[in-house]
């Protein structure tokens, strides 16, 4: 059995983030650091759990983006997966869901996976996008939001289990192959191994240059990126550690929410 | 090509949800003399009575937009989400109907259902659309990038686009009368069956009620808290208060540090306390989905640049673990 995992490298939006105004993303000279997408870490791991229930199986990983994606597809192979295939594209700021898929797309169809996993949505753009584009694409069935698999036994047919929103989930039978994006929770993801970590440094990565797969440029509808305004309403709690607690909790007294015991 | 606006209900066991007041509220901002008319497209596994198709006129009159036309798509497999069986039957009914704007509710499947059709029609989506302005005789739309902290502006360039619009976004729009007929009502049988994508069962794993929808304050733990230890801290000061539940960001579920009942988030539970203190949050849309109701919002976080900032009413910048032992502190100081 083949699996492909479809992952993407991100900057860490938890740090601060410089944006450049006239190119519309991240500034160049940006100190931001990168890292796998989260959903598509739990994408990977739910392969690689598949791969070790199933012996024989085979994991391919692959990343689309610039030369820097190739230490996101060398984790990938840190935490279990087999083989590494980098679609390298010059773009370093917004690449539209659409060429993703497209590319992606003219990779995988020559290829022969049972199934396709990546995670429901990329954390920097979030469009939720890409996975179904990727499945009409292909022409295969799509199942989003996974939060569990189970493949039948003849493995023409595999059975999942999505989530809906409120906390209300729905079992669903596609027949294979089949694309799945994965919502988080799934699974826990593990940590790269020391064996893997060292056969990722050994193995090469398969290069693919974009232009190879397709010349299609898209013609983007981002017109800018901006910052979000702040609320009129925004106050900040400002002085000491002590001086921020007291203020706070004078403000919570007033709405008579706290507690007193005399 | 008079084009028109076609807004797709979602529902789940044959119950209109109500994000589908969301789409009237959209297609009130997006009718102009370009744009004729709305029809509001409910795939059901059995058709509603005369009255409930009544109420949703009524509800439309009230709320969004009136007249609207109202298209009843019917096939047993409606009863669950159906997203290939949902745009096999838009794709027919597109090329009758020729709508210039295709707007769904944002989910997970729905996104699945836009990409589906933007494939087939060759059609521009946007996904997440959290609002809209007209420029010129355009269409601008706002969605967010970096778990909240940008936000992009895009433009569709062909006819018919596609949009998935945030719910709770355009749920107040006054509402707008664009004509004087009544709404019809088509209703039309689905034969198609896609053996491909068989939905087996539907269940609800949260339970329905939870002590969290009905507290004054929430504190809420987010990956701030690094360490599952510090989820003590997030109690105690619960306990500071009169009336308080804890709630977490799914992250903190995810790892096994809370259940999901605790979950407060789009796929979790939507909350409107008096209060919402959020640690070490950073605002994702998902989990603001589930708190930006809240009357005040107090943000403690280390990032200033976090996307809760946004909302919150009070902001802290300070470590989630080093200010709520201070605050816990000072609350027995003076109130203890």
């Amino acid at each position: 059995m083949k699996i492909l995992v479809c992952v993407k490298q991100v900057a860490d939006m938890d740090a601060q983030l410089d944006l450049d105004q006239e190119n519309g993303w991240l500034a160049e000279d940006s100190a931001v650091e990168y890292r796998m997408n989260r959903f598509d870490e739990f994408a990977l791991e739910e392969a690689v759990r598949i791969k070790e229930t199933h012996p024989g199986t085979r994991v391919d990983v692959l990343s689309l983006g610039p030369a820097r994606v190739a230490d996101t597809l060398k984790r990938a192979i840190g935490m279990g997966a087999d083989h590494g295939i980098h679609i390298d594209h010059p773009e370093k700021g917004f690449l539209s869901p659409e060429v993703t898929a497209e590319l992606i797309g003219r990779y995988t169809r020559h290829q022969k996976y049972d199934f396709i996993l990546t995670g429901v949505m990329a954390e920097d753009d979030m469009h939720c996008l890409v996975g179904p584009m990727l499945a009409g694409y292909l022409n295969i069935p799509c199942a989003v939001s996974v939060i569990r698999t189970f493949l039948n036994t003849s493995a023409e047919t595999i059975t999942v289990t999505c989530e809906l929103e409120g906390g209300i989930r729905q079992k669903v039978r596609l027949s294979l192959p089949a694309v799945l994006t994965v919502q988080s929770g799934i699974n826990r993801p593990r940590y790269p191994s020391l064996s893997n970590i060292l056969r990722s440094r050994k193995q090469e990565l398969q290069i693919i240059p974009a232009k190879e797969l397709s010349e299609q440029c898209s013609d983007t509808m981002l017109q800018s990126v901006s910052l979000p305004p702040r609320s009129d309403n925004l106050q900040f709690i400002e002085g000491s550690l002590e001086e921020k607690a007291e203020k706070l909790l004078n403000i919570l007294h007033e709405k008579s929410l706290l507690k007193l015991s005399k | 090509m008079t084009a028109g606006i076609l807004l797709i209900a979602d529902l789940i066991d044959n119950t209109l949800l109500s994000s589908y007041k969301d789409l009237l509220g959209i297609a009130n901002l997006l009718s102009s003399s370009s744009a004729s008319g709305a029809t509001l497209v409910i795939p059901v596994s059995k058709p509603f009575s005369e009255e409930r198709i009544g109420e949703i006129m009524q509800t439309a009159a009230e709320t969004g937009i009136s007249p609207i036309d109202i298209v009843m798509l019917t096939n047993p497999a409606f009863q669950h989400p159906n997203p290939p069986l949902i745009a096999d039957a838009l794709q027919s009914l597109i090329r009758e109907l020729e709508p210039g704007i295709i707007c769904f509710p944002h989910t997970m499947r729905n996104c699945q259902t836009a990409a589906s059709l933007a494939m087939r029609l060759r059609a521009e989506v946007i996904a997440g659309v959290e609002s809209v302005v007209q420029k010129q005789d355009q269409f601008v739309f706002q969605r967010s990038l970096m778990n909240g902290k940008w936000v992009a502006t895009v433009t569709p360039h062909t006819l018919p686009y596609i949009l998935t619009v945030n719910t709770g976004a355009f749920s107040n729009i006054a509402a707008k009368n664009i004509g004087n007929d009544t709404g019809r009502v088509i209703r039309k049988t689905i034969s198609q069956e896609t053996d491909t994508y068989i939905s087996l069962d539907i269940e609800a794993v949260l339970k329905k009620e939870s002590s969290l929808e009905e507290a004054e304050v929430i504190v809420a733990a987010g990956r701030g808290i690094a360490d599952p230890e510090n989820l003590d801290l997030i109690r105690q000061t619960a306990s500071v208060f009169k009336n308080a539940g804890v709630g977490a960001s799914r992250p903190l579920c995810d790892s096994g540090w809370l259940s999901y009942e605790q979950q407060i988030g789009e796929t979790g539970r939507q909350v409107s306390p008096k209060l919402y203190l959020a640690c070490g949050i950073s605002g994702a849309s998902q989990h603001l989905a589930g708190m930006r109701g809240s009357q005040c919002i107090v943000a403690v976080n280390t990032d200033s640049g976090a996307a809760i900032l946004n909302i919150a009413h009070y902001g802290i910048i300070e470590d989630v673990r080093l200010f709520l032992p201070a605050l816990i502190q000072k609350y027995e100081e003076m109130f203890g």
